[in-house]
């Protein structure tokens, strides 16, 4: 199910609320780099140099600065395997997406509902055929295949 | 919803061209291009996510029609004369799709969802969206579901 639709958003919209849900977003991406991090396979490094400009509509609209956001590289040894990107949060059908590059093949990660204990993640080929699963360690590693 | 797999593809062609500068972007640390080619994305979700939504409408407006004609040949006088003054044509998205979907249905029902998302293509269509993309893996099931559960 899409909150974006079974539950738009009831909350008074205002400067604080995008504040809080910018905040919200970059603890959940710490928090899944953490976890691809973790869920490397030997051999694999990934690294955080690279970045991101978060400025989207939301924020424009209700006067929130922009807010840089780490691309998590991965490596296999020296050579590049796959560069996750933040895309967006507040997306259609969403509680925020990022892009995960693997070559030159793409795979995006779409966030869980936003009333979850712990935020959950799911991925799949942006090829508009496949469907999502959960992402955890062997999803995580099926993708750097 | 028979131009949905032709209207992906499309989008994910243009996609891959948009996601492949954005890379080299980030790459030349170009945050001035990195923010022009996220706009350009964003536009272009918006812009395909008003035709996918297109697709649904249209699907939505073939089973009133048939419900209509249907009912406006009924036999019995009391069924036919519901239905006299019903012109898909001229009626509101809203009631269009009172015919087809419970309007007192809750969260998760066709209503609920056909009517958030009609909003939120209204937005981007006046081009009020706050929206910074659409999930089409996620969404384009849900429009399937929508049309699984219209009442004919």
């Amino acid at each position: 199910m899409i909150q974006d639709v079974t539950q738009p958003e009831t909350e008074t919209i205002d400067t604080r609320y995008v504040q809080t849900r910018v905040e919200d977003w970059v603890s959940r991406l710490n928090a899944l780099y953490s976890d691809l991090t973790a869920w490397l396979p030997p051999g694999y490094r990934a690294e955080q140099s690279q970045g991101v400009t978060m400025n989207e509509e939301m924020m424009r609209k209700y006067g929130v600065q922009p807010r840089q956001l780490p691309v998590l590289n991965v490596l296999e040894g020296d050579v590049w395997k796959a560069k996750v990107i933040p895309f967006g949060l507040w997306v259609i059908g969403a509680n925020g997406r990022l892009d995960v590059l693997v070559g030159d093949k793409k795979k995006i990660i779409v966030g869980g509902e936003r009333d979850e204990e712990a935020p959950t993640w799911r991925i799949a080929s942006n090829d508009g055929r496949s469907t999502l699963k959960k992402l955890n360690r062997e999803s995580w590693i099926e993708t750097l295949q | 919803m028979k131009l949905v797999a032709q209207i992906l593809a499309t989008f994910n062609e243009i996609d891959s061209h948009l996601t492949k500068i954005y890379d080299i972007a980030i790459n030349a640390n170009d945050s001035v291009a990195q923010q022009a080619i996220a706009d350009k994305r964003v536009l272009t979700e918006n812009a395909f996510f008003v035709l996918l939504w297109g697709q649904l409408e249209n699907e939505i407006n073939e089973r009133v029609e048939k419900l209509i004609a249907a009912g406006s040949s009924e036999s019995k006088f009391e069924t036919r004369r519901l239905f006299y003054n019903l012109d898909p044509d001229r009626m509101k998205f809203e009631d269009r799709l009172a015919l087809a979907a419970d309007k007192q249905a809750g969260p998760g029902s066709a209503w609920k969802k056909a009517i958030t998302y009609y909003g939120l293509r209204n937005n981007i269509a006046h081009g009020n969206s706050d929206r910074s993309g659409v999930s089409f893996l996620t969404v384009v099931p849900d429009f399937y579901d929508i049309q699984s559960k219209l009442i004919s």
